[in-house]
């Protein structure tokens, strides 16, 4: 697991930082999508295989947790940017 | 001296010398010199054969070289205590010669970096791909490095690249 740059400047006793999302449970059972917006929320062990629905600003963007994610922040797989094209 | 497919120039001090491998800075050097007892302004001339052994044994495997024990200290006139074993030795700070990657190790650890970010999908993985720089510099202009680098296969740019292709620039052969 490669820890992102902020997990390495960050205080070890703090731990991670996350949102705790109260229907972990059943949208593990029910295989439904969390929206979110909290971007800066660590992908936690006990996320994986969940779905989240994380904003960028402007949409909701499909985020799939596979464990290689564990570390990560949900911000980091929901681009804010359009690829820039002439029109 | 010729030491695992580097040439290490005789005048040159080896501090120096040695920074010519891909992952060894002047500070890994220098720490390095102090592991294996060598003077820190020896040139690569002065070494002794068991020192050439030593750290080209180093050099090969440097994960697999176990650390030597700390040197007891003592005052002058005495021998150091046998009761060394049982003192506790505090290690404060990590070695940053157990863990040293060199060569082939380091750029395949980074292009395994890389290749992890791309295929879980993270904005740093997109930027490498497109070629573009990963933390957040301007593109508006500059960005001359990332553009010649940054690719979905990383083009490794070091000093390795550089003597390979202007040999003469880079020390006598």
């Amino acid at each position: 697991m490669l820890p992102s740059a902020a997990l390495l400047s960050r205080s070890a006793w703090k731990g991670p930082f996350f949102t705790a999302f109260p229907n972990l449970g059943d949208a593990l059972k029910n295989n439904t999508p969390i929206f979110t917006k909290s971007r800066a929320s660590t992908i936690l062990p006990s996320f994986v295989g969940l779905r989240f629905m994380v904003h960028n600003g402007k949409d909701y963007i499909p985020v799939a947790v596979t464990d290689e994610m564990v570390g990560h922040k949900l911000g980091e797989f929901s681009q804010t940017r359009k690829r820039f094209s002439y029109r | 001296m010729h030491l695992l497919g580097h040439n290490l120039p005789d005048h040159k001090l080896l501090r120096v010398a040695l920074t010519s491998f891909y992952g060894i800075s002047h500070h890994i050097s220098y720490r390095l010199l102090a592991r294996l007892q060598i003077h820190s302004e020896a040139t690569v001339s002065n070494l002794t054969e068991a020192q050439v052994t030593a750290l080209s044994a180093y050099l090969s495997s440097p994960s697999t070289n176990p650390s030597p024990d700390p040197t007891p200290i003592c005052p002058p006139g005495q021998q150091p205590s046998t009761k060394g074993k049982e003192r506790e030795v505090v290690a404060d700070r990590e070695d940053p010669l157990d863990t040293l990657k060199i060569e082939t190790d380091l750029r395949r650890s980074l292009q395994s970096d890389i290749a992890h970010h791309r295929t879980i999908g993270t904005y740093r993985g997109k930027r490498h791909a497109a070629s573009l720089p990963v933390r957040g510099q301007r593109t508006r202009t500059n960005a001359k490095t990332a553009k010649k680098i940054n690719r979905v296969d990383r083009r490794a740019f070091s000093s390795y690249t550089l003597s390979s292709i202007a040999p003469s620039r880079f020390g006598r052969m």
